[in-house]
């Protein structure tokens, strides 16, 4: 990549929006939060990315590849990038002809795309969902939806359980005529075990087999038919299709089967034309006996759903052994333990988690206020314990990413960070002194509003150091700056709903410092990134 | 039947909550503090009284009433003026009052706030159910007992209106409307602390409203409540008037000189002690003035009708400078809610209360 493009007169602007954009980037979801409402988040979010878009079309699918973006963003940033076209925007940081003629453009999008996986299959499918909502279907997209879903390599599990929703992203890309066709000839294929005639093998060429990344096509076009539900049952044999004629064989009996998700079953033997519908559904406690079962039965949850079934496996007296270890979702390890204790398997848990997600902290020794107060524990409008989770989370995170850490947490009557602070301080090893403080907390004080910057700034004034204090909060911002409670000038606020947020925070920091510089990095980043728009199956979900 | 109530009578079985080191805990935002009420165990009826916010049901099938209903034969006391802001086609009501309810009970007192609307409304529960402003508490307890029409929620409704700018005429629901985001955020200023069973609120210093309820449990249920919808109107105002908090730890800091032999993290810990203790020592002196405070009880004759001799009693609660209620069983008083009237100047009761303590202190004639 040659030299960047953009001016100087261009950088504060762009610094700006890339500081602004990053809080909302690590920050904002679509659930609704203490604060804001779902919409009021979502539409922050899309005026953000169209802000950063007309900066500059790469600034959006920059950010789109941080890690710690949350899926939400993710999703909006290539949704916007869909609805324009290929060469739409103006490119004001990188050469055009990088960006279009040198793959970075799609190194930038698919990379995103994989950002995205990594925030689940969910969030991918409902962009795939959106683009119909918007309208937007073109050579980009298209290829883009049709690579990840038959490059998967789960498509078979995907298949059984997101089949409505892969089914209404196929017929938007293919078009209702063009999956029509396609069904028909599948069919016809899958019969005969030839193509009619040369145009229909481009066909499946052009629309399946050059995005099943050189797999099996005629695989391929049988899970197709499944998708459609126009594959008949006798196709996918046990020995080929492990979880389909597991879903074929529960039409008829859910008793003995393991290998179709739960939220499937349930659908199936839900629906009054089950043959076993009045034996094992029809009354609230035959429901329960009947979840129990399937819950007992079944081998595909994942680990972390199976972490978030605790306290209904309880419930529904269901024992299964779950390796805690395997947990990738922090949130579904607190959210257990603060609902039914955190076990030494759990506590564990997390410890090894939170060991996977080391950060590359730009400090050695660290202090870290950590609120513990009721407010912490959230507000009904979002699930109880989150910003509790967050930060405690966070504080584990920021501890192993340190040589040397010291915690003091404030207690559960009130917020008093001020004392917490002069705590922290006093713990200080005169031959380690902290290189950066952080405070997690939601930022309301109560003793009264501002004590925290108060003492925080007499105590810098006083002992004269250079010391960066962060404050961490874990309420989501729907507007940069105006949300995030700040507890005062001298301390840098960021908003996060993971530890992983906290880098992409940090680095906006550091973006102030050389905008020019930072936006370089990320783009040889980009550059370096090993992705191609034809073999999706490097996606990792 | 007209009675007196001693302050002191009414918040037996509570203290406020204090810290570790003995200090009252106080919690601040611009010109309000909250004090936060605690009670032994055995005070707190945990399991005697239903949630008020989802057993309670409200209808009514004429302007100017309220019924109150509870499923399943429960007990519960409805929180002090909650209103009924309903999506149906219906007029929205408040209660002047809070009220004790045992399956159903219909109080004749209630006033309309919502104009012109029409229509009877049946069965609003959750979170159609709200409280009114502390504001305008003075002026709905007033009304009490009036059972003619029902425009006795009016004026103070146009008071809230013109006191936070939210032109609400005789709608409340546009005071909500203008300011529901702003009061949802107003929640997280407050921590509920444990084990609360009531709360002291001060503005600019003085003592405005006290609020205690049956329970812990009972004050976890309304806490939400009674921040966002009650206390609210009062940051709201205090923004409207520009008014912020006072840089107290700067203050203490600055005035005391630094030595050589303390290190600044003494300084500064000495410092932030003094803050708190001031904090601590300013509300002190402000309930301190309430101790030798009594006020009259009235008997709330709508609220008492209908009641069995045994079920807890309501009084409306009275004096020169403060006015309340309290529902009470026998000399037990599960709910007491009072608030100083707007026109009233503390420092006045601090006068009588001197001159109160100085009788009380002088000997008795004698030779």
């Amino acid at each position: 990549m040659k030299n960047l493009v953009v001016t100087n007169n261009q950088l504060a602007s762009i610094k700006k929006n890339l500081v602004d954009g990053l809080t909302i980037a690590s920050g904002a979801k679509s659930t609704a939060t203490y604060y804001h409402t779902r919409d009021e988040q979502e539409k922050a979010i899309r005026s953000a990315v169209v802000k950063l878009y007309n900066e500059s079309k790469e600034l959006p699918l920059i950010l789109a590849n941080q890690k710690g973006s949350t899926g939400k963003f993710i999703q909006e940033v290539l949704l916007n990038e869909f609805k324009s076209t290929y060469t739409g925007g103006a490119c004001n940081i990188v050469n055009p002809q990088d960006w279009y003629d040198n793959d970075l453009s799609d190194k930038a999008i698919l990379g995103a795309l994989y950002n995205l996986n990594e925030n689940g299959i969910p969030y991918v499918l409902r962009l795939f969902n959106d683009l119909k909502k918007n309208k937007v279907n073109n050579d980009r997209s298209r290829k883009i939806v049709l690579g990840y879903i038959f490059g998967h390599p789960n498509l078979e599990f995907n298949a059984l359980k997101y089949r409505n929703k892969i089914a209404v992203a196929l017929e938007h890309v293919y078009g209702k005529r063009n999956t029509s066709i396609l069904i028909s000839i599948a069919k016809d294929y899958l019969t005969t075990g030839v193509y009619k005639n040369e145009n229909e093998l481009q066909m499946v060429n052009s629309m399946v087999a050059m995005f099943d990344g050189g797999n099996d096509v005629d695989r391929a076009l049988m899970i197709l038919l499944f998708i459609f539900k126009e594959g008949d049952e006798s196709m996918y044999g046990v020995s080929e299709f492990g979880l389909l004629s597991q879903y074929f064989d529960a039409k008829k009996d859910i008793t003995d089967i393991s290998k179709v998700p739960e939220e499937v079953l349930i659908g199936l033997i839900s629906n009054k034309n089950h043959p076993q519908y009045d034996q094992l559904w029809s009354t609230p406690v035959k429901r329960e006996s009947t979840k129990k079962l399937i819950r007992t039965k079944n081998e595909v949850t994942s680990v972390n759903q199976q972490v978030r079934q605790t306290k209904s496996n309880a419930k529904l007296g269901v024992k299964k052994t779950v390796n805690l270890e395997k947990a990738t979702d922090y949130m579904a390890l607190y959210k257990t333990g603060f609902e039914t204790g955190f076990t030494s398997e759990i506590n564990d848990a997390i410890d090894g988690l939170a060991e996977k997600k080391r950060m590359n902290l730009p400090y050695n020794n660290i202090g870290i206020v950590l609120d513990m107060s009721e407010s912490m524990k959230g507000h009904k409008q979002e699930s109880k314990n989150t910003p509790k989770a967050i930060a405690m989370f966070t504080s584990k995170v920021l501890g192993k990413s340190a040589d040397s850490s010291t915690k003091v947490t404030t207690g559960k009557a009130g917020t008093d960070l001020a004392s917490a602070f002069i705590s922290l301080m006093r713990k200080e090893d005169e031959t380690k002194p902290y290189d950066a403080v952080f405070f997690l907390t939601d930022g309301y004080e109560n003793v009264y509003e501002g004590l925290t910057n108060e003492v925080v700034t007499a105590f810098l004034t006083e002992t004269g150091r250079y010391m960066p204090i962060f404050q961490v909060s874990p309420i989501t911002g729907a507007e940069t700056g105006a949300n995030v409670r700040e507890l005062g000038n001298e301390i840098v606020k960021m908003a996060v709903n993971s530890p992983s947020a906290l880098i992409g925070q940090m680095q906006a920091r550091m973006l102030e410092v050389d905008t020019k510089q930072w936006l370089l990095t990320q783009l040889e980043t980009l550059e370096s990134k090993d992705v191609s728009r034809y073999a999706k199956n490097k996606i990792n979900a | 039947m007209n009675t007196t109530r001693e302050f002191t009578d009414l918040l037996k079985g509570t203290r406020p909550i204090k810290d570790s080191d003995g200090n009252i805990v106080v919690q601040t935002i611009m010109n309000m503090q909250i004090v936060g009420l605690t009670a032994d165990d055995e005070y707190s009826l945990d399991s005697r009284f239903a949630n008020p916010l989802t057993v309670l049901k409200a209808s009514n099938r004429s302007y100017g009433e309220v019924t109150l209903s509870t499923t399943g034969g429960k007990e519960t006391i409805a929180p002090p003026q909650m209103a009924m802001m309903t999506k149906q086609r219906a007029q929205n009501h408040t209660m002047m009052k809070a009220g004790y309810v045992k399956n159903s009970k219909t109080f004749n007192d209630a006033g309309c706030v919502e104009g012109s609307q029409g229509g009877h409304f049946t069965n609003v529960t959750g979170s159609e159910l709200r409280f009114v402003p502390v504001t305008m508490r003075e002026m709905l307890l007033n009304a009490v007992g009036q059972t003619n029409g029902h425009g006795n929620a009016y004026p103070a409704v146009t008071k809230l209106g013109e006191d936070t700018r939210s032109d609400a005429g005789t709608y409340l629901d546009r005071y909500f409307s203008k300011y529901d985001k702003k009061l949802e955020e107003f929640i997280a200023h407050f921590e509920r602390p444990e084990k609360l069973i009531g709360v002291i609120v001060l503005i600019d210093g003085e003592i405005v409203a006290i609020d205690k309820y049956p329970s812990f449990s009972y004050a976890e249920q309304v806490w939400d409540l009674l921040i966002r919808d009650c206390y609210g109107a009062l940051a709201i105002m205090a923004e409207l008037k520009g008014l912020t908090g006072r840089k107290s730890f700067t203050e203490v800091l600055n005035s005391t000189r630094p030595t050589n032999s303390t290190s600044v993290l003494d300084r500064l810990e000495t410092a932030l002690n003094k803050t708190k203790k001031k904090i601590t020592k300013s509300v002190e002196e402000k309930i301190q003035d309430l101790l030798d405070m009594t006020l009259e009880a009235t008997d709330d004759a709508d609220g008492n009708r209908g009641r069995a001799t045994s079920d807890p009693k309501s009084y409306i609660l009275k004096n020169e400078g403060y006015i309340g209620q309290v529902i009470s069983e026998t000399d037990y008083h599960h709910l007491v809610s009072i608030v100083k009237k707007e026109a009233y100047n503390p420092t006045a009761l601090r006068t009588v209360n001197q001159m109160k303590r100085k009788a009380k202190g002088q000997d008795p004639f004698s030779l």
